[in-house]
C-alpha cells in the first residue's frame, strides 16, 4: 500500500504508523464511565471508506488524515492533520 | 580544560571493498549542523529569514538550497536541516536570525554526512532506497527523508552525475557503512573519511 504524503510524495506504508480512525470526540469530563470506556476501547470496523490518522514517522514526521477504503485499500486522499494556524 | 576535536562519524572506517571503483563515498566531516523548526503559522517567515540570513532561496518544500558555505534541506513542513562550515558561530547566527519564528537546535555532533558518486551508484541505491530515484523523477535539488536498511536518512541529489549525499544520526554511521559495503561490494566501493 502506498500513501501520497502531501510533503514527501508517494511513499510505502512501511514508513508510516497507523493510529486508527479519526474521532470520536473525547467525551465531556463529567460524562459517565461507560462513555469513556466506549470512547477509549470501542471502534467501528466498517466495510467502507474510512478516515484514519497516519503518522509519517520515517519521513517528514507529519500527521495525516488518510481516506482509505477498507475493502480495496484504495486511498482517495491524504491531507495534513495539523490545524490551520490561529 | 581539554580542547575537544571534531571526529567524524565515519572516521577510522575508511576502506576498499572489491575493485573499489564502482562507488566512491567521501565523508564530509567537520560540518556545523542544525535543525530549524518554524513556530506554528511561521513557516513562510522562517523560510524567508533563513534564506535572507544565508543568502539562499529557501522554500518550505523537500528541496535543497546550497552555496559553497551552507546547505539547507527541506525535511518537513516548516522544518529544515541546515549544514554550514565548522564554526562555533554558525548555529548561534542561525538562532539569532530566526529568533521568535523558529526553534534552532544544534546537531553538529549528531549528524554524519557522506557524498556518494560513481558509475555504479544508481544500482547500489536501488538496493536500499524505496523511493523512485529515476533521473526524470528525482532531480538535482530534490530532498527525501526516508529510510535505508531501517536507518532514518536524509537523502539529497547534488548533481546529475549523479552525486547524492546522505545524512544520518552519526551513531548509525557504522551500521550504514555495513549496508553500503554489502550492497556495493559487487560493484566495488571506496570509503574515504578525512
Amino acid at each position: 500500500m502506498r500513501i501520497p504524503c502531501p510533503f514527501c510524495g508517494e511513499r510505502d506504508s512501511d514508513e508510516f504508523l497507523s493510529i486508527g480512525t479519526v474521532g470520536p470526540a473525547r467525551p465531556d469530563e463529567k460524562a459517565s464511565l461507560d462513555a469513556f470506556v466506549d470512547y477509549l476501547h470501542f471502534r467501528d470496523n466498517p466495510a467502507a471508506e474510512t478516515r484514519e490518522h497516519w503518522h509519517h514517522v520515517h519521513g517528514c514526521r507529519q500527521w495525516l488524515v488518510v481516506s482509505r477504503d477498507t475493502r480495496s485499500h484504495t486511498i482517495s486522499a491524504a491531507e495534513p492533520a495539523r490545524r490551520s494556524a490561529p | 580544560m581539554a580542547d575537544l576535536v571534531h571526529r567524524g562519524g565515519y572516521a577510522g572506517l575508511g576502506r576498499r571493498v572489491g575493485s573499489g571503483d564502482g562507488v566512491l563515498a567521501v565523508e564530509r566531516a567537520g560540518l556545523a549542523a542544525a535543525t530549524v523548526i518554524a513556530r506554528r503559522g511561521k513557516a513562510e517567515e522562517a523560510a524567508a529569514r533563513l534564506g535572507g540570513h544565508l543568502g539562499l532561496p529557501v522554500a518550505d518544500a523537500a528541496k535543497r538550497a546550497a552555496s559553497p558555505t551552507a546547505t539547507v534541506l527541506g525535511t518537513g513542513p516548516g522544518t529544515w536541516l541546515v549544514f554550514g562550515a565548522e564554526d562555533p558561530g554558525f548555529v548561534a547566527g542561525l538562532a539569532a536570525a530566526l529568533a521568535g519564528v523558529a526553534a534552532v537546535i544544534d546537531q553538529s555532533d549528531g549528524q554524519a554526512v557522506l557524498h556518494l558518486s560513481g558509475t555504479r551508484l544508481p544500482e547500489v541505491l536501488e538496493k536500499g532506497v524505496r523511493i523512485d530515484l529515476d533521473p526524470a523523477r528525482f532531480t538535482p535539488g530534490d530532498v527525501a527523508v526516508t529510510s535505508i536498511a531501517h536507518i532514518g536518512v536524509t537523502l539529497w541529489k547534488i548533481d546529475a552525475a549523479p552525486t547524492f549525499a546522505v545524512a544520518l544520526p552519526r551513531s548509525y554511521a557504522g551500521s550504514f557503512q555495513h549496508w553500503l559495503e554489502a550492497s556495493a561490494g559487487p560493484a566495488g566501493l571506496t570509503v574515504v573519511s578525512d
